[in-house]
């Protein structure tokens, strides 16, 4: 076991690479990062390459990053979480969550990390109106 | 009376049909046709966990949903089926239920499977078992989202 963080990002179409490459702009590079779309390929054979990531990595805690709770890429990120313990799945992804995520991966506690990737996720939701 | 949309789609319950086909055919039910899924608590519950309030989703074995989909008495007004691939309508067929229309949603990339559209590859079995659903009277089209074209089974296969 290490204690390495694997993650991924699974979304429709080019959304994860998009969202990789912005955090990339913005943090620098990143490792240990893998990302997916649900535009070609069965649940099965994304199934297969994700679960040959997990099986190569030897990780205690992985991060499973996908767009829409109930679409494809969330089903099979839950398929995976009930395979694999040290999976946490999180949907709705966005990019300040990203960025709190990639900031702290090596410099928190994992489950304080997942807490404040969440709540930061959420907080990066506002409306401006009116200049309020 | 006919289903609003019969369809195969490997995803079954996702966000193409959860946000994109019922909202526009302003459905009120989704029948899940898979024995698989069916028999398997945990993968029901998951694709029951995120339907929305103002819908109603069962699921349902291939022999239930075919005395479902059989009843006269029933009326699928308003009904999407979901199943994953032609050999289950077929299976449907030996139990005594054909649908008059066939939505080709999606089956998606494996080894063994040719790609005809973004959204559909099939192996030899896949395509044989479109041929039989065809030939038993059967009208197959392929169309994955409702803004997208919609292409026959001949052109496709062509």
């Amino acid at each position: 076991m290490s204690d390495t963080r694997l993650t991924f990002i699974i979304a429709h179409s080019n959304l994860a690479k998009a969202l990789l490459n912005s955090v990339e702009k913005i943090l620098g590079e990143q490792d240990h990062t893998f990302i997916y779309s649900n535009e070609h390929d069965s649940m099965t054979v994304l199934a297969n390459k994700i679960e040959a990531r997990i099986k190569a990595s030897h990780a205690e805690n992985i991060v499973c990053f996908t767009d829409l709770k109930g679409g494809s890429c969330w089903n099979l990120a839950s398929m995976l979480n009930r395979k694999y313990k040290e999976i946490i799945v999180i949907s709705g992804v966005n990019l300040p969550m990203l960025t709190t995520y990639f900031n702290n991966r090596h410099k928190m506690a994992f489950g304080e990390l997942i807490d404040k990737t969440v709540a930061d996720g959420c907080r990066g939701i506002t409306k401006l109106q009116d200049g309020k | 009376m006919d289903v609003q949309l019969f369809r195969i789609d490997d995803r079954l319950i996702h966000g193409q049909v959860v946000l994109g086909w019922v909202k526009y055919l302003e459905s009120r039910r989704i029948v899940l046709c898979d024995d698989a899924v069916a028999r398997n608590e945990w993968e029901r519950e998951l694709y029951l966990s995120c339907i929305p309030t103002d819908l109603e989703a069962v699921i349902m074995n291939i022999k239930e949903a075919s005395e479902y989909l059989s009843d006269s008495i029933i009326n699928p007004d308003r009904t999407i089926v979901l199943v994953k691939s032609p050999g289950t309508i077929l299976q449907l067929a030996e139990q005594g239920f054909l649908p008059s229309k066939i939505n080709v949603g999606g089956i998606h990339f494996a080894e063994d499977r040719k790609r005809y559209l973004s959204y559909l590859f099939l192996n030899e079995a896949e395509v044989k078992d479109l041929k039989s659903l065809a030939e038993k009277g059967c009208q197959i089209t392929c169309q994955d989202v409702p803004t997208g074209r919609s292409y026959s089974l001949e052109e496709i296969l062509r």
